[in-house]
């Protein structure tokens, strides 16, 4: 579904990335760990389409399309999504009105009728209760003086509503209460299907224990240095990150 | 020609030879009429020098190509949010009143007497002149009950090349309150000169609200002044969307006079194509207690230019004055351009004043979040100006109107 191959990004002439390989299937679920400003939300960013990033080197196909083609509308409307790890307040733009829009332009790029205003109610309702939010945030300014915790719900919901088939979740742990993080996970263990990849970045351990990954892998310094199953996440918590860096040196 | 040799000592620029002319051509000008056009030709129209008018220029509005309105045809405007629209309405068609106001507590008549509201402070009295001198008759409204039903005035005008001043006088008894929509507009294409002028002298502890929409033909010129006297403690709330017009430039002076009084103002400048829009607001705190709420909008796209002024003014004993003055810019071309200069002149210590001016483009950020849940560019351009501009008119007109602007504007089809 996705197979990212020899990626290399930079901005403002600085390498961030450095050679990314990376295939996620239908059906698994993805961790990426590493240290501050190894890069984690830089190939997350560069997957989402942002601009800044300048593409030095490498492909990154989605469902058989190259990517670097796709507007980042499109690469929505093809199903990837991405949770920021920090959601832009837009004030003045209806929550709702967001999340209507947005679920009929991937409606209508998948050939399916928009959905009319008591079908749309009722399912949005339907997910805001699943995300044990209240309806009023519907009608609020799209995240605008959200807190952190609330933010970071917003983005399950809206993944919840588009149903995409790569989510890539950066940070949507962090900042959230114990039980934030259990109604966070419980959001995107729903999304879990055969058809379905998704990508996680985190910097902890605990919410592997509530979302259980196929593979782990290391980020550090734009490049993947290891990658593991879900055992890989507790020795990082255990050995902290040096170990890898020496071990690469060596 | 009766143009006095006084007067002639001061012609000097081809606007003001149009205007004796056009002058010239009123065949029984009343004395009010008169002495307004002798202190216009004293002080001549404003050119690119004087400091008010320094972004406005004024040769194509006020051009050989004018005549007066003589006699007054046309067919009566249906408005598309106005069909559908609970309300008092009466039309002004090419200066003339079709229809009349039937309800008790509000009378509305058509005069030959002009009431000039006494400016204080204020000192630019260029459209006040012109309005005076050319205006054939005055429309007065006095309201001397609450009323509830909503008042609409539609000045529609279709006679090409000509200058025409409308003028409109508001009363208010103490104690009422009332809600008046007037609408301009003006067949596309029509090189006219318009000159409307609104007055308002609000009654202790009376509450009004007006909204002016301008949206006028892309070639129509509108020079407009809006004056208010606010007695103690009434409340003017002044919704101003200036859409149309090939040039619009509107003064609005406010001169608070009564303890407890406010005013609220919310402005929208939205130009697109070569448009020019100048808002000079001078709001005048003569007495203590008082309270002013200003938000202004310029959203400006092609090669259109805004311009505003805006001035809060707190006289030396009004203590315990509330002003707040605040204009966001949003720029959506490269060509597009906006001169704003927010301004306090306070003379009072004890008194909370703020202003406060921004000038942006769209937030990449926000176009990003976005475009990445599937909105094309298109759309997430729209969602983000119609966020910005909506707070300006949502919730202050009649969601007819509400729905027609955002389709007028653009935001939704
Ligand atoms: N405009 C820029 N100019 C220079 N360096 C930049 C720019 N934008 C990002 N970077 C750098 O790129 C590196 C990677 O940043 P990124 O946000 O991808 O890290 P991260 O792995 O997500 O970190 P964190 O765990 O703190 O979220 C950082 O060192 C950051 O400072
Ligand atoms: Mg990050």
């Amino acid at each position: 579904m996705l197979d990212i191959k020899n990626l290399h990004a930079s901005i403002d002439n600085n390498k961030i990335l450095n050679g990314i390989d990376l295939e996620i299937k239908a059906g698994e679920v993805h961790a990426i760990m590493g240290p501050n400003g190894s890069g984690k939300s830089t190939l997350a960013s560069v997957l989402a389409g942002r601009s800044e990033y300048e593409i030095t080197d490498g492909t990154v196909t989605f469902n058989g399309k190259d990517l670097f083609e796709l507007e980042i509308e499109e690469r929505a409307r093809e199903g990837l999504f991405l949770a920021f790890q920090y959601p832009q307040e837009i004030p003045g733009v209806n929550n709702v009105y967001l999340l209507k829009a947005a679920v009929n332009a991937v409606r209508k790029h998948r050939g399916l009728d928009e959905f009319d205003a008591y079908d749309f109610l009722s399912l949005v309702r339907e997910k805001i209760k699943f995300m044990e939010m209240d309806e009023k945030f519907l009608h609020r300014g799209v995240n605008e003086g959200f807190s952190g915790g609330e933010k970071k719900r917003n983005e399950i919901l809206q993944m919840l509503m588009l149903e995409p088939k790569l989510a890539v979740l950066d940070e949507t742990d962090s900042g959230l209460d114990i039980d934030a993080l259990k109604v966070v996970s419980k959001g995107v263990n729903a999304m879990r299907s055969d058809e379905r990849g998704i990508l996680m970045v985190t910097h902890y351990q605990r919410l592997l224990d509530y979302i259980k990954p196929d593979f782990v892998h290391v980020l550090m310094n734009g490049k993947i240095v290891k990658s593991g199953d879900h055992t890989l996440a507790l020795e990082l918590e255990a050995k902290g990150y040096d170990w890898l860096l020496d071990a690469e040196a060596a | 020609m009766t143009t006095s040799p006084n007067n002639l000592a001061v012609i000097k620029t081809g606007a003001n030879l149009v205007l004796s002319d056009l002058f010239n051509t009123i065949t029984k000008p009343t004395d009010q009429q008169k002495s307004a056009f002798s202190s216009l030709l004293e002080q001549g129209v404003p050119t690119l020098r004087t400091e008010r008018w320094r972004y406005t220029v004024l040769r194509k509005a006020i051009s050989n190509h004018l005549k007066l309105v003589e006699s007054s045809t046309g067919e009566l405007p249906q408005h598309p949010a106005l069909t559908n629209l609970d309300a008092e309405k009466v039309t002004v068609l090419n200066g003339q009143l079709h229809g009349e106001l039937s309800i008790s507590g509000l009378e509305l008549s058509s005069s030959n007497k002009v009431s000039t509201l006494n400016p204080l402070k204020h000192d630019d009295s260029f459209i006040d002149n012109t309005n005076i001198a050319f205006a054939q008759q005055t429309l007065k409204l006095s309201i001397s009950k609450d009323i509830e039903k909503l008042v609409v005035l539609h000045f529609h005008h279709t006679i090409t090349s000509s200058l025409l001043a409308n003028r409109l006088e508001i009363e208010t008894a103490k104690n009422t309150s009332a809600k008046i929509l007037v609408l301009h507009t003006s067949d596309n294409d029509l090189n006219s000169t318009l000159i409307p002028v609104t007055t308002l002298n609000a009654g202790a502890n009376s509450q009004i609200t007006i909204i002016n929409i301008q949206d006028l033909g892309d070639k129509t010129f509108q020079l407009a002044k809006t004056h208010a006297h606010l007695g103690a403690d009434s409340v003017f709330k002044f919704t101003q969307l200036e859409i149309g017009a090939q040039l619009s430039r509107h003064d609005v002076v406010i001169d608070v006079l009564g303890k407890g009084a406010e005013f609220i103002h919310n402005n929208l400048l939205h130009g697109t194509e070569k448009q020019i829009l100048d808002t000079h607001l001078d709001v005048y705190h003569h007495i203590d207690h008082t309270q002013s709420t200003m938000g202004v909008k310029a959203v400006l796209d092609d090669k259109s230019r805004g311009i505003f002024n805006g001035k809060i003014y707190v006289e030396v004993d009004a203590q315990q004055v509330n002003a707040d003055l605040q204009n966001n810019n949003l720029l959506l071309s490269k060509f597009a351009e906006i001169n704003t200069k927010p301004e306090l002149e306070i003379y009072a210590d004890d008194v909370k004043c703020a202003h406060g001016a921004t000038v942006g483009q769209l937030n990449e950020e926000s176009l990003f979040y976005l475009r990445s849940r599937g909105l094309d560019k298109d759309a997430a351009e729209k969602v983000l100006v119609s966020a910005f501009s909506r707070s300006t008119y949502y919730g202050l007109v009649p969601s007819v109107f509400e729905e027609w602007l955002d389709v007028r504007l653009g935001f939704e089809s």
